[in-house]
């Protein structure tokens, strides 16, 4: 592994920086509990970030927030591990994983026995104190991609042009951020800032395709050659232009500067079992399984391992409109082995600049465009599905938080009525904003600069509403 | 048209527009007026003064003003609506060369860069009119817009019949064609069954708008339109070619009795209702369901009812303008020239939906047919960039394109997926009909698909939708792709690498400058420009000092570079 600084970032950063001052938005005041010095946030440039994107509109509430009438949570609800306050729904299966016996000597807990780990915030919303919620996929997607209304920068983005280790160069690994996924709710967190841009990989499989066996290596003359021909293009054209341009001639420099990431065969973590660093990939594949957010799973923690800051896993299928039942089952129970699986596989690797467990170092998350709504009584629409009316269920989402960084697991913050998801009386709310704001600055970075008068969630460090 | 007023770039209208000023002498321009506009002479001053002119010429409500313009004449209403943005602020954007218009046109319309023969072919010597009619009337035009509505309709046949998306292509190609005019094509396509088999509930209203009005539709707009799609659901019905096949079809009990549920006021207060044929029988798989292959044309009367109302909203022939704008100038032209929309809807209008009249109007303007060569200085905040429009557009290839570019200049066949079917269905008769290449065991090739999604392209529509990839892993897969198109080259091949070294030993600085001119030149009609000399000759001379480095491998290696370079990726 080779240490990578990256002195000519800046001259690429002035871009996205100045796009980012004229677009910042306006901060609307919502739930300013706290003074920002008062702000208790473990920030580090040594901290990662996994957020998980349930691309479609997840219906959170049955997995996360399921102490609710039927109507919001036809499956029931689990007891959970001891400690565990917020309703584990009964969609989870309890069932640890065997296959992880053979190599760790124990069967993989599954997401109802750590659900003491994990804290849930009962009531994220993007538009707090608006008249509605938002139901429309585009807008809901500005939110979720950028933490604004008007869409910006995607938090990959931003994540690879304001982050200490890219900006300053690291005396550790410094892999890009990565947006792993090709939905359409999950794209637009790599949308550029300026001429930066997060490595965007498809999937595992599509990954280990695209690095072809020579992982494009080129004699530097001609590399040249081509650098030469493509700074004369970049020269060439008007200034907006040259950033697309130039978005494409930084792709290539770091093909190379990463070209030993590339060429390490961890990083095909279907196709070889006994690679990988701490954890093979066969014991990956036996803890996070074999569907493709599993792979990709795996693939995401080769690339914390090699220094990406955060990484976002899109996860499709949650757009649930009809025939919900069978498809929702089989989708919590796959994010549910993630979850259980991050947990168990961060405690077993070690990060290489503190020497602490990577879990003590990483903040899981999820992000969706929006919860579900337009129920019946039985829990579902007509077609037997839910939609996203920007109602109370659709609204107000519940997202789950796990990772050593996390104080209050088992912890439930932003109580819903039962019968109307309504936030009950004197129950937080939190934003969108907020949410991702709390992301950066886990990271240390300066949120001031990209949500300024926004003060990040920090409740599920601290416990104080 | 006698020029009365400030003659400030009357002079150089020079055919770029096609208009005439009506002025006839260099003498009526004011001295120290720049008549090479700002992007003309690598003056980069010029472009700051140009838009100090603009600040200086801006009327007090702040549209600018356009006396230049009423001087003018014009025959394109593009360049007419546009003309106060940008002849009226004093620039004069040059017109692309034959080569770059070439390519530009080719790119577009037919989805491939041209080679040498193809220039010499189709392109020399002919007016860009010229150019563009000859295109836009080849089969190649017609199926560049069925992938871009193929696009639009996500068609994906692990969910929707083959049949129907098959037969709502071919209405896009009427369209495309001259048959059909989009107003007629969008009502019959918001009810049609590939559409239908697409989405349910109030996703069908959703992606209507998405479809033909532009954007999504609203929650409110989502529940209180979604009744005049409520009679429709899906069946299994499998297939002789394909087992998962569903048929769309009408039931008739989603609004009997309580017919509100097919009435919506939003728009117009309108019922959409098929009466249940047998009255009382409440069998969900009964005679009131009716197979959409059985309606009556009465019927399909009643149920278009919702395409007839998108194409009455305001928005409609506007959407399509500003996509058709979006597509062909890589920016949104409809916003940023909102009087150059308004022509084109006007347009539009007055012909009934005619999209082939909207799309030449586009593509034989001065806004399509400038060079996109523009010296300005690289600036931080956009808002001091110059805007778009005061130069040539410049795009990046799609995965389809730049794959089966390459792959012709390899001397390959160029390859293709079906934009209709992301995946080949089959069933007891076997696959349904299709355009991949077939392998020895009668299965598609999938090859050319699965390359192209690494790049964004051929996309599944399901969880992969259409995307222009640039950084890391899009310059990792181009360096992958290209290894293996350089290698599989054959002396055949219009860039075979070796062809261009006539001597293995000659590894001199003309002999490889010979070789790499040569292959840059194949790839893209056009010699290395002389600005980008200096790192050809330093790829020269690094390899003349590797000793590993024959003039083979400089042939390869410049192959591998050229067709990944910004100059061909780019166009």
């Amino acid at each position: 592994m080779s240490t990578i600084k990256q002195h000519n970032r800046r001259a690429f950063l002035k871009y996205g920086l100045a796009g980012l001052g004229a677009a910042a938005a306006a901060p609307y005041i919502w739930v300013p509990r706290i003074s920002k010095a008062a702000l208790d946030i473990p920030n580090s440039r040594h901290n990662h970030v996994i957020i998980i994107n349930l691309d479609g509109g997840c219906r959170s509430v049955p997995m996360f927030n399921g102490a609710l009438d039927t109507k919001w949570n036809p499956y029931g609800t689990l007891a959970g591990a001891p400690g565990t306050e917020w309703g584990v729904g009964a969609v989870f299966d309890e069932t640890p994983y065997p296959e992880t016996t053979t190599a760790f000597g124990m069967a993989m807990p599954s997401l109802p026995q750590i659900s003491n780990e994990i804290a849930v915030i009962g009531t994220v919303d993007h538009t707090p104190g608006a008249p509605a919620g938002e139901g429309n996929h585009e807008a809901a997607r500005n939110w979720i991609s950028s933490g604004k209304a008007e869409g910006g920068p995607g938090i990959m983005s931003l994540v690879y042009a304001m982050h200490k280790n890219y900006t300053e160069g690291s005396a550790g690994l410094v892999f890009p951020s990565v947006t792993i996924g090709t939905g359409n709710a999950t794209t637009p967190f790599s949308k550029p800032m300026g001429t930066i841009s997060p490595v965007e990989v498809p999937s595992f499989a599509e990954f280990a395709q695209q690095s072809g066996d020579d992982a494009g290596g080129q004699p530097d003359w001609a590399r040249d050659f081509e650098a030469g021909l493509d700074e004369h293009a970049i020269a060439t054209r008007g200034a907006s232009d040259k950033i697309r341009l130039a978005r494409v001639h930084n792709g290539k420099k770091n093909v190379k500067a990463f070209r030993n990431v590339f060429l390490d065969p961890a990083l095909r973590v279907a196709e070889a079992p006994t690679a990988g660093n701490e954890l093979t990939n066969a014991e990956l594949q036996a803890i996070f399984g074999t569907t493709q957010l599993g792979r990709n799973m795996a693939l995401a923690l080769r690339f914390i391992q090699y220094g990406s800051a955060a990484v976002t896993v899109g996860y499709d299928g949650w757009d649930t409109h009809s025939n919900e039942m069978g498809a929702y089952t089989t989708s919590a129970n796959e994010l549910a082995r993630a979850f259980a699986g991050l947990s168990f596989a961060l405690k077993r690797m070690t990060h290489p600049e503190t020497g602490a467990s990577m879990w003590d170092h990483t903040l899981i998350m999820v992000q969706s465009e929006f919860g579900r709504d337009n129920l019946m009584g039985s829990g579902y629409n007509s077609g037997g599905g839910s939609d996203h009316t920007g109602g109370p269920g659709s609204r107000f989402q519940a997202f789950p938080y796990l990772g050593g960084l996390v104080t209050q697991g088992g912890k439930m913050f932003g109580r819903t009525d039962a019968n109307t998801m309504e936030p009950l009386a004197g129950e937080p709310i939190y934003s969108t904003t907020q949410h991702m704001a709390m992301a950066l600055a886990v990271l240390d970075i300066n949120i001031e600069e990209v949500y300024p008068g926004i003060d990040p969630m920090n409740v599920i460090f601290t416990g104080v509403v | 048209m006698r020029n009365t007023g400030l003659p400030l770039i009357a002079t150089v209208a020079f055919g770029l527009l096609a208009c005439n000023s009506g002025a006839d002498d260099e003498a009526n321009q004011p001295t120290g007026v720049d008549t090479m506009g700002p992007g003309a002479g690598g003056d980069t001053d010029g472009a700051d003064d140009a838009a100090d002119d603009a600040g200086d010429d801006a009327g007090d409500d702040g549209a600018p003003e356009a006396s230049v313009c009423d001087d003018m004449t014009f025959t394109n209403v593009v360049d007419e609506a546009a003309c106060p943005y940008i002849q009226g602020q004093g620039v004069e954007p040059p017109k692309a060369d034959e080569v770059e218009m070439c390519r530009r046109a080719y790119i577009d319309l037919l989805g491939v860069s041209p080679l040498d023969s193809d220039y010499e072919a189709d392109c020399k010597w002919h007016t860009t009119e010229e150019i563009i009619d000859a295109f836009m009337a080849r089969p190649e035009y017609v199926l560049v817009n069925q992938r871009a509505w193929g696009d639009t309709f996500h068609y994906n046949t692990d969910i929707v019949h083959h049949e129907y998306i098959a037969d709502l292509d071919a209405l896009v190609g009427q369209v495309y064609q001259g048959l059909m005019t989009y107003d007629e094509f969008a009502e019959i396509a918001a009810t049609h069954p590939a559409f239908l088999g697409r989405w349910d509930g109030v996703d069908l209203v959703g992606f209507n708008f998405l479809a033909f009005l532009g954007r999504d539709a609203n929650p409110a707009e989502r529940e209180a339109l979604e009744p005049l799609w409520h009679l429709w659901e899906e069946r299994d019905a499998p297939h002789a070619n394909q087992s998962n096949a569903r048929a769309v079809v009408l039931n008739t009990l989603n609004c009997s009795p309580n017919q509100s549920d097919c009435n919506s006021n939003y728009w117009d207060d309108v019922t959409v209702l098929i009466p249940p044929p047998v009255p009382g029988d409440t069998n969900v798989n009964g005679p009131n369901v009716i197979d959409q292959s059985m309606l009556s044309a009465a019927d399909w009367d009643i149920l278009r009812t919702p395409g007839r109302m998108i194409t009455e909203q305001a928005v409609f022939h506007e959407a399509y303008v500003d996509r058709a704008l979006e597509r062909y100038l890589g920016y949104d032209a409809g916003s940023e020239l909102p009087e150059v929309r308004q022509a084109l809807v006007d347009l539009m209008d007055a012909t009934g939906g005619d999209v082939l009249a909207v799309e030449r109007e586009i593509l034989t303007s001065g806004l399509y047919t400038a060079t996109n060569t523009y010296e300005e200085e690289e600036k931080i905040d956009p808002a001091d960039m110059d805007p778009p429009y005061w130069r040539g557009p410049i795009k990046q290839m799609d995965a389809e394109d730049w794959l089966r570019s390459a792959a012709r200049l390899i001397g390959e066949a160029p390859g293709s997926c079906d934009h209709r079917f992301p995946t080949v269905q089959s069933g007891a008769g076997g696959m349904h009909a299709n355009t991949y290449p077939t392998m020895a065991n009668g299965q598609p090739d999938y090859t050319f698909r699965d390359r192209a999604r690494l790049l964004g392209g051929c996309p599944d529509h399901d969880s992969q939708f259409r995307a222009v990839r640039t950084g890391l892993i899009a310059a990792l897969t181009q360096a992958t792709l290209t290894t293996e198109l350089c290698a599989a080259a054959t002396e055949n091949s219009p860039i075979y690498p070796l062809q261009f070294i006539e001597d293995p030993e000659d590894k001199s600085a003309e002999s490889l400058s010979t070789a790499a001119n040569q292959i840059y030149s194949a790839a893209t009609v056009k010699p290395i420009p002389e600005g980008a000399t200096d790192a050809m000759m330093l790829g020269i001379e690094g390899c003349r000092d590797d000793l590993n480095c024959t003039p083979e491998e400089f042939a390869v290696e410049t192959c591998r570079l050229t067709l990944k370079a910004a100059d061909f990726l780019f166009y």
